[in-house]
Parts: structure tokens; C-alpha cells; sequence
């Protein structure tokens, strides 16, 4: 006989949730920035599994020399050179995925963009000024040109609306000239 | 805060527990509304047993799998082919390392997480809905098969 037969489906649930926090609130239990680090962790790796199921092999371009690691860049105030990527290679082509590389409007010089994940082609230069209106002209301003975008992902932890779509595309004045494949795709889905 | 959610959130920081109190508190309120004017998946919900605690219940896991688990477990793929996770751990920032065992960690919590939710008769679908009126029209029409 179940043993859980006779105890209320609520009592049931909580104390299943008993047992799966006694065993797991050390993974689950993160701060909201970890949280969102995870997430766009998976962007990145949902973006390189789509490559590869259309044919591309990937390979991580300069990993860091201590262990190998990839290096995440996180903000855009880093240096691209010292960070990461992905190298997705096929006959047809290659392609390099980056984070946090800013995108300069075609409309005017100084609009840029900066999206989660930029595609761009295999040895686009990535270039750089100082800029007095930028950070007082203490940090370098790295960018592409908007020409040279394949793709722009976004990656946002919440089921997809309308509004969001079209805000989001309203803030990138560069996008009608964007990419070589006028493929955008937002990584709007928390699944697996 | 509903016994659920304090057993889930005991250990996380405040603004993490206010994040899912409030998506709870959104949703719940949108249920209570539908109540109120008889909505039609509602009643139908309502007459296979959904009463309003246990509609909390399926918003208080909704709210954790959305803020928490699902954003977190959206990083466990190991089966990507160019080597990030088996070859290459993932370094974010200063301070994070994401590795192949961490990968695993969290798929464990996640598979397992997905077992109670089956095992317990609650669809999948209303842990990733958006809305309390998705979350009700799933209840209100059960599939054969999920999880």
C-alpha cells in the first residue's frame, strides 16, 4: 500500500521540497548575479550547439594559459584580446562568437550598442580609440562596425512578448544595415 | 510567505526571495482575479481539484523555476561538442568557474526537481508559463504525457 496515500497532496509536495532542499540548496542557493552568469552561460552554449547542428566545428580560441579555461568576458570595458571566444569553422566558412563586443551604428559614430553575444567573421578586427566622452578618455573604446555583424543575441530570462521584441529592436538604430545574413535571433527561454 | 517557498529560499539572499515572493504575489493576484469573475479556466481548473492553496502551491514552484532553477540549469550542457565544460571549464569573471562537476551538480538538482514535479501530477508547462492564465489553462486541460 502507498504509504502516501492517505497524507494530502500539499503535505505531499512540501515535504518532497523538504527533502530536495536538504540535498540541494548548496547548488541552487546563488546570488542573482550568479544566477544571471549561469544564464547567459547557457545563451553562449544553446548559441555554439546551433552552429554545430548546422555543421560548424567549434574550438575555443585563446583560452586562458593558467588552466585552460575559457574567459568569459563580462562587460565590455575589457579588453576583447585578453578574453575568449569561439571559433566555429565549416567549408563554407567561419564565423567567431564573442561577448560583450560593441556594435557602431551606421547612422552616427557615436551610437553603439552592446548585445550579449555578437556572431561576427573569422578575423574581424575588433578596433579601439580612446575617446574624451568615454570614461574621461581613461579607458580604451573597443567596437566593430555594424557591417560586420552576422548576428546580435540578446539573452533575456523570460518567455518572449511582443513589446520586448520590438523595444528591443527600437534601441539598435544600426540593425537595418546589420548583418550579411539578416539572421537575429534573442535567446528568450530559460529551458534546457 | 507560503511553507513551500520558505523551505526553498531558507538559505538564499533577501533580494533573491523578494524576486520570487514577488512573481508569487503577481501571479496569485491574477488567479484571485479570475476567481472572482468565474473565469472560464478557472472553474474548470477549480472542478479537477485545483483549489486556490494548491494553485499557490504550482505559483510558488513556478516562481522558483523561473527565477532560480531554470536560469541556473540552462548552463548544465556538457553535450556541447567544441570541449567548453569537458575540456575547457568556464571562467566568468573573477570569482566563478564554471566546471565539468558543477555541470553535473546542477543537472542532478534539475533532473530530480523534474522527477517531483511528474511524480506529484504537476505538468511542466506550468513551471515555465508566463502567466497565471497559462498556468490555469494547463490545469484546467491536463495532457496524457509530461514531464
Amino acid at each position: 500500500m502507498d504509504r502516501n496515500a492517505e497524507i494530502p497532496w500539499e503535505q505531499q509536495v512540501l515535504n518532497a521540497m523538504k527533502d530536495f532542499a536538504t540535498r540541494f540548496s548548496v547548488v541552487y542557493t546563488k546570488t542573482e548575479r550568479e544566477l544571471s552568469a549561469h544564464f547567459e552561460i547557457g545563451c553562449l552554449l544553446t548559441l555554439i550547439e546551433f552552429y554545430e547542428k548546422s555543421g560548424f566545428i567549434g574550438e575555443v580560441k585563446n583560452p586562458y594559459k593558467k588552466d585552460g579555461s575559457y574567459r568569459y568576458l563580462t562587460t565590455p570595458a575589457g579588453n576583447p584580446m585578453n578574453f575568449s571566444y569561439m571559433l566555429m569553422s565549416k567549408q563554407e566558412g567561419l564565423v567567431e562568437i564573442r561577448q560583450q563586443v560593441r556594435i557602431v551604428s551606421h547612422v552616427g559614430e557615436n551610437i553603439a550598442f552592446t548585445p550579449d553575444i555578437v556572431v561576427i567573421p573569422f578575423q574581424t578586427s575588433i578596433q579601439e580609440n580612446i575617446d574624451k566622452d568615454y570614461a574621461n578618455g581613461k579607458r580604451r573604446f573597443f567596437y566593430v562596425t555594424s557591417d560586420q555583424v552576422i548576428a546580435a543575441h540578446e539573452c533575456k530570462s523570460l518567455s518572449p512578448f511582443p513589446e520586448l521584441m520590438v523595444s528591443f529592436i527600437g534601441y539598435g538604430p544600426s540593425w537595418p544595415r546589420m548583418g550579411r545574413t539578416k539572421l537575429w535571433r534573442f535567446f528568450v527561454s530559460n529551458r534546457r | 510567505m507560503n511553507e513551500i517557498l520558505k523551505v526553498l529560499t531558507q538559505k538564499m539572499e533577501h533580494p533573491l526571495k523578494q524576486a520570487i515572493q514577488k512573481r508569487v504575489d503577481i501571479l496569485m493576484s491574477s488567479v484571485r482575479f479570475e476567481k472572482e469573475r468565474q473565469g472560464e479556466m478557472f472553474v474548470k481548473a477549480f472542478e479537477l481539484g485545483w483549489n486556490l492553496e494548491r494553485i499557490e502551491i504550482i505559483c510558488c514552484l513556478n516562481a522558483f523555476y523561473q527565477v532560480v532553477l531554470g536560469p541556473l540549469a540552462s548552463s548544465s550542457r556538457p553535450e556541447v561538442g567544441a570541449g567548453l565544460l569537458t575540456e575547457h571549464p568556464i571562467s566568468y569573471g573573477t570569482k566563478m568557474k564554471f566546471t565539468l562537476d558543477k555541470s553535473n551538480e546542477i543537472s542532478e538538482c534539475h533532473d530530480s526537481f523534474s522527477y517531483i514535479m511528474q511524480h506529484h501530477g504537476i505538468d511542466y508547462w506550468c513551471l515555465q508559463a508566463s502567466h497565471a492564465q497559462d498556468i490555469l489553462y494547463r490545469l484546467a486541460n491536463p495532457r496524457e504525457f509530461y514531464g
